[in-house]
């Protein structure tokens, strides 16, 4: 299963498994430095889509108060 | 292993997490101190990958690549390889076992053709048949 930063990119290749921890900037996959407990948290709720009725491209996503500041993710570029 | 341009395979997983052992494959361009850093000069990229044991150590960890801010997990590599975490939730019982060999690279490229058929198929097999990985955890930068 896939951890991402970047929603809409990584949905243009439709994982089967994906959870996107919502407002996490780009290099902070699981967090931040430091906060294990998060940590620990945003890896069990990827693992634990192995068991969930995903389907490719339908990313979940998951907000995380504990991270703190938000970030906007990447956009795709219409062309 | 074959990859599908067309069809995203989905494989059902049926075992117990509990049960599970699970290997870490980053594209954020994390790799040991001591291995060749990827090669950030190239415009097209790095098409290798570096393999990563299971008994590593995060501080023997660092990270190449020129894409993405990796201040953080030059802080703590966990951010986006989480060996560290892993290894906590096999001590709470939530996963069974760390997988034998993990995987880095860079994620950037331009070579996409090279990436999609050659590497990523590497990478895929490496993990398949050298890894005992019943479920993999894939990260970006």
């Amino acid at each position: 299963m896939l951890i991402t930063v970047s929603p809409e990119v990584s949905a243009q290749m439709r994982p089967p498994r994906a959870l996107y921890p919502k407002g996490f900037k780009i290099g902070n996959s699981l967090g931040r430095p430091g906060m294990r407990e998060l940590q620990r948290q945003v890896l069990r709720d990827a693992l634990g889509l192995l068991s969930q009725n995903t389907r490719p491209g339908d990313l979940v996503t998951i907000e995380y108060p504990e991270y703190g500041e938000q970030y906007e993710p990447p956009r795709v570029k219409k062309l | 292993m074959s990859i599908s341009r067309k069809c995203v395979p989905f494989t059902p997983f049926e075992r117990e997490l509990a049960r599970s052992t699970i290997a870490i494959v980053t594209a954020g361009g994390v790799h040991l101190e001591d291995q060749e850093g990827f090669n950030i000069a190239d415009e097209l990229g790095d098409l290798t990958y570096r393999e990563i044991p299971p008994d590593v150590a995060a501080s023997d960890l660092m990270v190449t690549h020129h894409h993405y801010d990796h201040t953080d997990a030059d802080e703590d590599i966990n951010v986006v390889f989480p060996i560290d975490v892993l290894r906590d939730l096999q001590s709470e019982g939530f996963i069974a076992e760390i997988a034998k060999k993990h995987i880095g690279y860079m994620g950037y490229t331009m070579q996409l053709k090279a990436m999609y058929e050659g590497t990523a198929r590497e990478i895929a097999n490496d993990i398949d048949k050298g890894s005992r990985a019943d479920a993999v955890v894939l990260t970006g930068g």
